[in-house]
């Protein structure tokens, strides 16, 4: 069987499972190491592949729907050989999400070793970040609460003078 | 966590003949991610790296050491190959579990990678304790393989690649303080043993046969289960033994060697010892340099044989042909064999100068050299048809080889005036080939004369067709047929010019003819060079009329005969104002020669001045027309040698004032030196000479001798 239409089935930790082509798969290093291995099966038997258990919390059903979601389009874009714009704007599209959404993405990236995909995440956030201007918009931001003592933030302001100085 | 990697080793030493169950991977790359990802002080990358490495080191000591251990010999090495191949697969999976800990943990601390890790391991525990027996292994088995045994080459392969390791760099030490040195020092032992034994047994080429396998053994070796960077070492190790170190014994082996290959000609040997010895450094005891030599005594020995054979011959004619063929019998040889190798065509070149500037008896190679060109340059010489351009190029060859160019120079010179002369030049191309040829060894000047005859020749047979329009327009006749040859004074030979009485007839032509050319040329004289020109004469003879192809003087002599029937050598004397000692030679020419058309009394060898010569009216014979021998110049070689010495003397003085003017002053060894620098390519010259140019140039006042130290010259402008 031509690894183009082999399947893989996973696993994810609510117990749900994913039929994904075989290619796609395999755009997560850590899925290739696992299955890399494995003797490909004869032509025209029935797979016999085991699912794969992904055990992290980062990959619940909902989330890894989204990873695959990424996995299949990158694929496509792959195949097709589509413009560098193309890919763009799709990736633009497919990051406006909830934070906590984005936030599990960024886990099961890391979790899976999708490089592309950990990237586009990390840059996402980092973006929202460098749209607020002060550490408190930051907090407000991203829901964080201030656990510095008055003490502590004038150390680290002070420690982070130059900052201030720097022209914006 | 220690439960899976229990359960995984396990599975490993079942060879791995189920894939590593899915879960199991999952469930512990997960372990190892959690593990890794917790904030501190729940992080336990630190210790999980540490317990990775404690993993193998358990494990190495535990099962694979013993395994090891318990073997010996090749059962040894198989095992040690086969754990090997295990730990490779073994790492390889650790390193997927523990992958996360290469992505952050690893490149924080810059640790040893994780793959490096396991490899580190085995290397600590396993190799370093069975290093010794792996090598002796190794080495035991390559010494069967070179007694010709077979041996598992797969497996050498392997465990060789073990030491190689295969992370690159590092492992290169390994590989070369193990197992390298040792290699290398067996080899040298192995070849010293054998070598030794082949050089009192065998002969020669069979000892070159024999090294040439066993070096090409070695590459196969290296190729098959060595690393490439050991070949070069391996080889010189080998060549060092089997070549250097035999070297001069091989070469002088009495009945085998290298002089008595090249005495029966065994190319196929010799281009044998060549590509062996072509492999060891060049130096004057070692490599092809010996080898060079022996070739230069070869050649020289079969020259001078040559040469010595032809002392005590008397004729000289094969010379030329067989000094060409031994040119081309060791011109292959350099070519072929020794892959026209510059050594050897230097010493080619140094050998044939050696025998080629010998003298044979009163002659020397420059001279039959030329006489050999002019035999295959003139009409009814010998011919060989097609081939003139190479057998010119083979000679020009060998004339590079003489020191003394310009004394082929003169010889060549005279036999070519000859030829051109006397019309019997079988080819003007082949000639202006070789003149070419000869330009471009020795430059224009050495030709210039050469050419100057040639054009000379040309020009005259312009000046002939003029000449005849010319009479034609001024009514002109002569009563007979006249064609003249200008030469130009310098480019050819000196003749000598005789004052004669001419026959009437020939008086005529010859004013017409100066006539003529002082109505296109002015300032230059002509000088007439009778002894050089040729009349055809009828013979009125009684049986039959008989054209007479004679030389000048004959024709004048025979001409007297129109007048009366007899002379006295006295009287012709007289008539012709030919001076005895030549007359004497023409009338014994035409008189007591093969055609005899004068008839002398008395009978007899000598010629008196009183002895009367009668025309031979009874004189006849099968031919129409009949050359007469023409006269021999006398002794064409000592005046050639004087020619060439006074020659040698100008050439001398123009060199010394050439330097001179441009040093101004100058030691005289200095000037010696750079005269005969400058000469040497013409011809060697004697430095006796040379002092007594400066002698001459002094007393002409060209130099002068310094006031203060009589040693240096200064130059008098």
């Amino acid at each position: 069987m031509s690894s183009s239409k082999r399947m893989v089935t996973l696993l994810s930790p609510d117990k749900q499972t994913f039929q994904v082509p075989w290619d796609v798969a395999m755009r997560s290093t850590v899925i290739k190491q696992m299955l890399e291995d494995l003797p490909e099966p004869e032509e025209g038997a029935e797979d016999q592949t085991d699912p794969v258990p992904l055990m992290d919390r980062s990959c619940s059903a909902n989330v890894l729907e989204k990873v695959l979601e990424y996995l299949k389009k990158h694929h496509d874009f792959d195949k097709s050989n589509a413009s560098q714009e193309d890919k763009d704007a799709w990736d633009k599209k497919y990051v406006e999400v909830e934070d906590e959404v984005l936030f599990h993405l960024i886990l099961a990236a890391n979790f899976l070793d999708i490089k592309d995909l950990l990237d586009l995440t990390c840059k996402t956030v980092a973006e929202y970040i460098k749209q607020c201007k002060t550490p408190e918009e930051i907090r407000l931001r991203f829901n964080i609460p201030n656990d510095f003592t008055p003490e502590e933030e004038e150390e680290v302001r002070k420690e982070n003078a130059w900052c201030e100085e720097a022209p914006s | 966590m220690q439960e899976g990697f229990d359960k995984f080793i396990e599975i490993m030493e079942g060879g791995f003949r189920e894939p590593f169950a899915l879960s199991l991977h999952s469930e512990l790359y997960t372990n190892c991610y959690a593990m890794c990802t917790q904030k501190a002080p729940n992080n336990y990358a630190d210790q999980l790296y540490q317990k990775y490495g404690m993993i193998y080191e358990t494990y190495l000591h535990a099962t694979v050491l013993p395994a090891i251990k318990s073997k010996k010999g090749e059962a040894m090495l198989h095992e040690f190959a086969k754990r090997w191949k295990n730990h490779k697969l073994l790492v390889r999976q650790m390193w997927k579990l523990f992958v996360y800990l290469d992505r952050f943990y690893i490149k924080r601390i810059s640790g040893l990678p994780l793959k490096a890790v396991g490899v580190q391991k085995f290397e600590q525990v396993v190799f370093n304790a069975v290093k010794e027996d792996v090598r002796a292994g190794i080495l035991g088995m390559i010494e069967k393989e070179r007694e010709g045994e077979d041996v598992d080459r797969e497996l050498l392969k392997s465990v060789v690649n073990v030491k190689l390791g295969d992370i690159g760099a590092a492992r290169f030490n390994v590989y070369n303080k193990e197992l390298e040195q040792n290699l290398l020092a067996t080899t040298s032992e192995f070849y010293a043993r054998e070598s030794a034994q082949w050089i009192a047994t065998d002969s020669c080429p069979e000892y070159m046969k024999k090294a040439e396998n066993r070096l090409q053994q070695e590459v196969e070796r290296v190729h098959a289960y060595l690393h490439s960077v050991s070949e070069e070492k391996l080889l010189k190790e080998c060549e060092n033994q089997l070549l250097a170190v035999h070297q001069t014994a091989l070469l002088d082996k009495e009945e085998t060697g290298c002089r008595a290959l090249l005495r029966e000609g065994k190319t196929e040997d010799l281009a044998r010892m060549y590509k062996l010895f072509t492999r060891l450094p060049n130096s004057p005891d070692c490599g092809l340099q010996p080898i060079s030599q022996i070739v230069r005594e070869h050649i020289v020995d079969v020259g001078m044989s040559l040469v010595r054979k032809q002392e005590g011959e008397k004729d000289h004619s094969n010379y030329a042909q067989q000094l060409i063929e031994l040119h081309d019998q060791y011109l292959a040889l350099v070519n072929g064999p020794f892959g026209n190798n510059t050594l050897f065509q230097k010493v080619l070149k140094e050998a044939f100068e050696v025998f080629v500037n010998k003298d044979i008896g009163s002659t020397t190679t420059a001279e039959l050299l030329s006489s050999f060109c002019d035999n295959i340059m003139k009409t009814g010489g010998d011919k060989i048809e097609g081939e003139i351009d190479s057998i010119l190029d083979k000679i020009v060859m060998l004339f590079s080889y003489l020191s003394d160019k310009d004394m082929f120079a003169e010889y060549y010179r005279k036999q070519l005036a000859k030829r051109l002369l006397l019309n019997r030049s079988a080819s003007d191309d082949d000639e202006r080939s070789l003149i070419t040829k000869l330009k471009y060894r020795c430059g224009a000047q050495f030709t210039s004369k050469l050419e100057g005859m040639l054009t000379d020749m040309n020009v005259s047979k312009d000046g002939q067709n003029n000449f005849t329009q010319w009479m034609k327009n001024n009514d002109i006749n002569l009563g007979m047929e006249c064609s003249v040859t200008v030469l130009t004074t310098g480019f050819w030979p000196t003749y000598k010019v005789d004052e004669v009485n001419l026959p009437n007839e020939l008086v005529k032509c010859v004013d017409k003819f100066t006539q003529f050319y002082e109505s296109r040329t002015s300032h230059r004289k002509l000088k007439w060079i009778h002894t050089l020109g040729t009349c055809v004469v009828l013979g009125r003879f009684d049986p039959k009329p008989i054209d007479l192809v004679i030389s000048t003087y004959q024709a004048c002599i025979l001409m007297l005969y129109n007048q009366q029937e007899e002379y006295t050598t006295q009287e012709i004397a007289n008539a012709t104002k030919l001076p005895m000692e030549e007359l004497k030679k023409y009338l014994q020419t035409l008189a007591l020669s093969k055609y005899q058309i004068l008839t002398k009394t008395p009978k007899g060898k000598e010629i008196a001045d009183s002895d009367v010569f009668t025309f031979n009216r009874k004189f006849t014979d099968r031919q129409r027309k009949i050359k007469m021998s023409l006269l021999v110049t006398k002794d064409e070689k000592l005046s050639t040698k004087q020619t060439v010495d006074e020659d040698r003397k100008h050439a001398v003085e123009a060199s010394i004032v050439r330097v001179m003017k441009a040093r101004k002053t100058m030691a005289h060894q200095q000037l010696v030196m750079e005269v005969s620098q400058q000469l040497m390519k013409l011809f060697k010259p004697d430095p006796k000479v040379i002092k007594n140019r400066i002698e001459s140039l002094i007393s002409r006042e060209y130099l002068e001798r310094d006031k203060d130290n009589n040693g240096v010259y200064k130059y008098l402008a």
